[in-house]
Formats: C-alpha cells, structure tokens, sequence
C-alpha cells in the first residue's frame, strides 16, 4: 500500500486537486511494493525522466523495480517527473520531487538510477535532478547526495549527458544491478570518489570522471585516466534465466503500453543499418515456449490484465511463435486473453498467423517497410519486398482486418525525390489492392495509418558516419508525402523535424553539448518529445549561447578513420563490421540475417571470438 | 443469466480516479478473483457489468454499485469475497446481492439522485453560510454557469437540488448533507453547491463523499421506483 500518509496530508492533497490527472501521483496501486518495515542496505530511487504513464510502460524499469525489492538488502521506489502545472506548484512551495511510494524526497535516497529512453528526454533528466535537490553537475555533488547512475538505450552515447550523471551502466542491467548496488552498499562511508571508482571495476560500469576529456577533429572524446578501464563492455543476459517481473504494477490510469508484456525475444540480427537497437542487442536471445508461457499464466494472474503483447524487435522471428500463440490461446482459452504482437517485418507475416491472433480479438496491426524503393531498401538492408508487403496486407485484410499501420523512414542516407514518391506510390497502390480485395461492401472501412519520421544517425550503427538531411529539405520531402497521401483512408503523421534535428545532435554528440543541455534546460526546455511542448526556438538560443551550429552538428558526415566520442563505448558489434556495412550500404548490397544464412563476423558473440 | 450486484466503497487513495480507470480497475480485480463473468459477444468481446453514473474525480463513496453479469450461478457471498480479495487498497465490497428479474438486465440508468455528505474546511462564517442556504433553497431559480473544456453553458440549478442542510458548522469548518439530481433529470455537482454557497474557492479544502443512489421520479417507460428500489440493499 503507497504513501497513504500523503495522501491524507491536506496540503499535499490540496495540490493534487489542482492539477491535470491528479492520479499519476497517488500510487497504491496493484502490486506496488511498500514496505516500511524493511531495513535495507541500499534505497534505490528508479526515475524516468517522462510523466507516470509513459515511464510506466517502460518494461526495463518495471524488471529493476522487481528485481532490487525482491532482493533482501534493497528497497526500490518509482518517481516519475510531475507534468507541469506540478512542477510549477511544486517550485513555488519549495517543496522536492518524491518517491511516490514513500513519499521519500529524491535526495534522500542512497541511488537515484535514470532510465535514459531517448536523446529528447534529456531536459527532463537535468528537470527531474534539479526538482529533486540534487547538484545538476556530478562534481558538485557532496558527499551526503545520492549516486545518479543512468542507463538504458542512452547509455550507448553517454557524452552529452557525461558532467550529470555518476556512473552510466551500459547494456542490460538484471545481473549487473545487484553487483553495483553491492558495491556502493560495502563503500557506503567512503569517500565518494573512492566509491565511484571502485564502481568503475564491476563490468558494464562507466564512470566519466575517470575519463579525460581529448580534442580530436573537431570532436571531444574521451581517455581513461589511471586505472580505468580503457573500453567499457556491454552487459548481457541469458534472457531464459533472466528475471522477469511477473507481478508488475498495474497502473489505475491508462498508460501507453497497458496489458502484460511478455519479452518473448531479445536482439535481431536482421541488419537493419540504421538501427541502434538492432545493433547493439546481439545476439538473438529466446524465450523457451515453456518458459513464456508460464510466465504469461503467472503474470495474467497477478495483474487482470486482458491482453499478452509478445515483445521482441520483431516478435514474429520468434522461433517457435506458432507454437507459442497456440500455447497461450490454449491456457488463457474462455478467459477472453487477447494476443498482440508489436511492429512486424512484412515477410513474416503470413496468412495462418493472422488467422492465429485474431483467436480472442483483433490486435492492430503495424508493419515497417521503413523505404518505398527496392534500391533503397538494399542500401538500409530492410531485406523485404514489396511483394512481401501485398502479401501480408492481403492475407491481413483476408482475415477481416481494416486497419493497418505503416512505418517509413525519409533523408535516409542516398534517397533521392525517386524514394521518397515511392513510397506515396507504394502506400497508394496498397489502398486501391485494399479496396479492391475488400469489394463494395467494405472498402469505405480500409484505413492506412502511414508514420513517417526523419532519419537519425545513431551511435554504432553503420550509419553513425551519415549526417541528417537539412531541416528544410526534410520539410521539403515530407510536402512530397503529405499532397501524395491526401486521402481519406490514409492519414499521415510525421515527427517534427527540429525535434529529429535535435535527436540527431544529441545522438552522435560529445562532451561539449553539457552546457547547451543546461542552458536549454535552463531557458525552460521540458519534455521536448511531446510535440506541443518542443520549443525549437529555445534550443536555438541555447546552441547560440555555446557558438553552436546544431544543423552543421546534425548533417555533417563523420570519417569511418575519426576517433569517435563514444568509441570507448563497446557494444558488441566491432567497429570494422559496421566499416564494413557501410561500404555495403554505398554500393547497395545487403547482409542477410545470420540466424539464416552465414555470420557476418559482427563480433557480438562472445562464442565467435567476439568482444561480447 | 444471472446476475450480482456489489455496493463498492471507493476510498481516499483512489479518489483521484477516473470513471474509465474505475471501470478498467473493477474488470481487472474480476478478472484475478477469477469469477465466471459473462462476455459480449463480436470482435471486440468486453465483460458484461453496468455501473452506476460517474462519480466525480476526488470524491469519495460507499455506493458505488456494479450489475456483474455471470456465465454460471455463484452464490453473492462467494463474489463478494473473491472480489474483495483481489481489489486494491481504497476499494471495498461493502455487499453483494442478487439482482432482482425486472423483466431485462439492470442498467442502473434509472437512478436519478445522490446523497452526498460534504465537509468544508476554510474561512468559514457560519452565519453567513446558514443564510446563503435558506436563500438557496427559497429561490425558484438559481442560474449556475458550468465551464467545461472551455465551453460555459448556463441553466437553472435549482430543480436539480432536492436537499441542501447543514449538518454540522464551526468557525473554519462546516459539515452539509446534500440530494442532488443526476443522469436524466439532468446533473448538478456537490462542487457546484459548494460554488454556489461561496465554498467553492482555493482557500477552502472540501471532502465529498457519496452516501446512496435513489431513484426518485422514474419516467414512464423505466422501470418504478418501488421496483428499483430493490436493486439496493436490505438497511440493516
């Protein structure tokens, strides 16, 4: 049971009478763990620098959330960032962020640990230091404050965000969280550099204080200092052994992912060149059909959820999934237990699995062609065909479904005006093969729901040497798209490009983007992924601040020889692989996937004489 | 088939929710309780319940009532335990009960009143709110300006508000007893009463709680108020 204390404060409750969805902040819900009675070692605080419902879907957060409190010596509480009026009231009565648990102020804790989802949440980290009294900058920090580790997708570029944080934990953290949480337990006392450099010996640590900072073509990367380590290793898992929360919270408001997910899969090794987690997740780890299905029966029980959504970079790789779906449709059957799965790969969607899922409901249905050429497809080495594509749509409008949603990328590296028409050609050519195969009677309900966003050169991918497309060229192709796609079976959304011109500097960024961070931070930069709230104008100010040029940091090329801010950064993949795939994307040849055909030497499998 | 009907209390850590959370939170507990509950059929087959009208977000009540449809008979004392056992802190099964056979499924659409008890806490003069609310009950017609999303609509309050006494008053504090029409007569808020007497501003903090649903002018066409009378509990 939460913080019922604060709730029967007056004027704690006074203030969430007063603000917008007053329920992200009450707690006590299903299977939240407080446990006054508790003495633990270590209190961890794991904060996600989003509002409740979205750091609540956040399936990484939910697995540490369970796997400290199931451990006898730590205790965890969740604390989210207040939306504004919040933040507002909160400044104005001096009052700091809290746990929602406990209603412990996040400056008391002894770990605050940052999930770090994307590059556009990282105003919201310096927001969320800040509202919890704690120094912005890690060497003010004194030695009754907590440690601020980070980890998460941002941790494989931890640069920008370099000066704030203490330690970054880089790759998955199930095992390696209670190896650190045992080291700061055993230096509790200590001075706090000493603390932080013991940290830096459990494997998968980073502590960028015991790097210097290297200026090296224009770019600032960074050197161990003695003792450090000189390349930090990724952390991995065996995700059949890996702990897996099956007593999750359930949220009394509706989050962004609400029902029971069940990773089923972890890591691909499709190729994709532009993908960062495809990258950097290798390699491909499974769930046992046995082992998913359990937990699936455990976590429907503990949680009333009514749906399974089978997670994986594309779930529909999973090898057994037939299997599995006839599994869970056996065990949930007569419980009304839908079955869903996330965005799939054209080529693995057949018509014998539409007619599996739509067993208890109809889930939506999301496929990525991500380019509207063949050509364009080699070069991202999105090994799908268009037939592919009619395939799948038309086994899925076969099988009674209406809807479908699409995933396009554009300014992906060597598109031309061709590309970008190809996919209004393509989308266009799918909707009249709809409505013809839905006849008369049911075209009017065909609707196509096409996404498009910018290409964003990410860190260790083959493409981290590509630059972005300029903003107004951006702009330009997607006008293509929008007087293309006019239609009322077809809506269109796209990202707003300054925000993709952002990601994209934060993304491949170095040490010297602190200060633009805290100046924009400062100059009232909040949750910059939600389009209403994304002032681009402040982010021009504080690059101007800083003599930046963010479009010059966004859109130039890198040189596959260049020292690269994050090369100390190991994620698996060799650096020569992704040279390699580079090369491979210039001249439009693809890879295959070596789960079936042969390796492609990336070097992520520590069996293959990889770094692991 | 059958049907049971449970009086939920909805507590101080769950005020802040929504009618759509409640709802979504009532289907999950039944579902962990694992209780036989009946489903819809179609694409998109949902459990068939029925609730009583939404209770206002930060109001508190112990007459939250929900019709829960079973696919096979189980007897109301074994639903309400179930229930009760895997609901969250701040929800409560205060009785379970057969539905009454009315000739169709209970809907609860028919009530159309709710008795509220209100504690204000703020300046409160005493006096002054004693006679605002005989002026409030003397008049024929109190006009009411209702802002909501941005769009002010007007109408009269005063046939909406069956009974307003004060129960209880103290310099800083005061206690109200409140009958207030709601659903198809149409529906005026126990925040609205509290605007109307002047307790409505950010100086005074305000506990609602709902305390029953009656069903006082049944339409022609809808079920009477003797037969749905019956869908509440026996008092004790």
């Amino acid at each position: 049971m939460g913080p019922v204390s604060m709730v029967k404060d007056e004027a704690w409750d006074q203030l969430l009478a007063g603000v917008t969805k007053p329920a992200r902040y009450t707690d006590a819900e299903w299977n939240s763990i407080y446990r006054p009675d508790k003495r633990p070692a270590l209190r961890f605080a794991l904060a996600y620098p989003d509002v409740y419902e979205v750091g609540m879907s956040h399936l990484g957060l939910r697995i540490l959330y369970h796997v400290l409190n199931d451990h006898p010596d730590y205790v965890a509480e969740r604390v989210f960032l207040p939306w504004l009026d919040l933040e507002q009231a909160l400044r104005a009565r001096a009052q700091p962020l809290r746990s929602l648990e406990s209603g412990t102020p996040l400056a008391e804790f002894d770990v605050v640990g940052i999930n770090l989802p994307y590059e556009l949440t990282y105003s919201n980290v310096l927001n969320l230091l800040d509202l919890g009294g704690i120094p912005l900058r890690a060497a003010d920090r004194g030695e009754q404050m907590p440690v601020v580790l980070a980890g998460g997708t941002g941790a494989a570029n931890p640069e920008p965000l370099a000066p704030f944080v203490d330690a970054f934990f880089v790759g998955e953290a199930e095992e390696g969280i209670t190896e650190v949480a045992a080291a700061l337990a055993a230096s509790r006392g200590a001075p706090r550099a000493e603390r932080l450099a013991g940290l830096a010996q459990v494997a998968g640590v980073y502590v960028p204080a015991l790097y210097r900072e290297v200026p090296c073509e224009g770019l600032v990367c960074a050197a161990p200092r003695n003792g450090a380590p000189a390349q930090v290793h990724r952390r991995l898992v065996d995700l059949e052994t890996a702990p897996y929360p099956i007593c999750p919270v359930v949220p009394y408001i509706e989050t962004v992912h609400d029902r029971v997910t069940l990773e089923v899969m972890r890591g691909c090794t499709r190729g994709c060149r532009f993908c960062q987690a495809g990258m950097t997740s290798r390699p491909v780890r499974e769930r046992s059909v046995a082992t998913a299905a359990r937990l699936s029966r455990q976590a429907i029980d503990c949680t009333g959820y009514d749906e399974v959504s089978l997670l994986g970079y594309n779930s529909a790789d999973y090898s057994h999934l037939a299997e599995l779906i006839d599994a869970l449709q056996a065990q949930h059957a007569g419980e009304m237990v839908g079955i869903s799965l996330p965005s799939l790969r054209v080529d693995t969607f057949t018509a014998a699995l539409a007619e599996r899922l739509q067993a208890v409901r109809k889930p939506g249905l999301t496929f990525a062609p991500e380019a509207g050429t063949q050509r364009l497809r080699e070069v991202i080495n999105k090994n799908v065909t268009e037939q592919d594509l009619f395939t799948a749509a038309g086994a899925a409008f076969a099988a009674g479904w209406f809807h479908l949603k699409l995933y396009f990328m554009i300014g992906l590296p060597t598109e031309t005006e061709e590309d970008v028409l190809g996919i209004v050609d393509l989308v266009r050519r799918l909707e009249a093969a709809g409505r013809q195969q839905l006849g008369k009677e049911r075209r009017g309900r065909l609707r196509l729901a096409v996404s498009v966003n910018p290409f964003v050169p990410k860190a260790h991918t083959p493409f981290q040497w590509e630059g972005q497309l300029p903003v107004p060229e951006l702009e330009r192709r997607v006008g293509l798209l929008r007087r293309g796609l006019a239609s009322k079976q077809i809506s269109l959304s796209t990202n707003h490009t300054q925000a993709s011109l952002l990601e994209a500097v934060l993304a491949r960024g170095d040490r010297s983007l602190a200060p633009v961070l805290e100046a924009a931070w400062r100059l009232g930069c909040r949750f910059d992924a939600w389009g209403e709230q994304f002032r681009p104008e402040r982010w021009q100010q504080a690059f101007a601040q800083q003599g930046m040029d963010p479009q010059q940091l966004a859109c130039r090329a890198l040189r596959v020889e260049q020292a690269l801010p994050w090369d100390h950064i190991c994620l698996g993949v060799s650096k020569e692989y992704l040279v390699r795939e580079l090369a491979a994307a210039r001249e439009g040849r693809s890879t295959p996937d070596c789960r079936f055909e042969e390796c492609a030497l990336c070097g992520a499998c520590p069996e293959a004489g990889g770094a692991g | 088939m059958p049907q049971v009907i449970c009086r939920l209390a909805k507590g101080q850590p769950v005020k802040y929710i929504s009618h759509l959370d409640w709802m979504r939170t009532i289907e999950r507990a039944l579902r962990r309780a694992r209780l036989p509950v009946a489903y819809s059929a179609g694409y998109s087959p949902h459990p068939r319940l029925a609730y009583t009208p939404p209770l206002s977000v930060g109001n508190t009540s112990e007459a939250e009532l929900v019709a829960v449809e079973l696919a096979s008979p189980l007897d109301p004392d074994t639903v309400k335990e179930r229930l009760a056992a895997a609901l969250p802190p701040g929800i409560g099964v205060l009785a379970a009960w057969p539905a009454p056979r009315l000739g169709g499924k209970v809907t609860f659409g028919d009530f159309d009143t709710a008795e509220y008890r209100v504690q204000v806490r703020g300046p409160v003069d005493p006096e002054a709110l004693s006679r605002r609310l005989v002026e409030l009950m003397q008049a024929d017609h109190v006009t009411y300006r209702r802002e909501r999303e941005g769009r002010v609509k007007e109408f009269d309050a005063r046939p909406l508000l069956v009974q307003a006494e004060l129960t209880e008053q103290a310099p800083g504090e005061a206690a109200l007893r409140l009958k207030l029409r709601l659903g198809v007569p149409g529906t005026l808020r126990p925040e609205e009463v509290l605007d109307l007497l002047g307790l409505g501003g950010p100086e005074f903090h305000s506990h609602i709680h709902r305390l029953a649903l009656y069903a006082d002018q049944p339409a022609q066409g809808r079920a009477s108020g003797r037969q749905l009378s019956r869908l509440l509990p026996r008092r004790r």
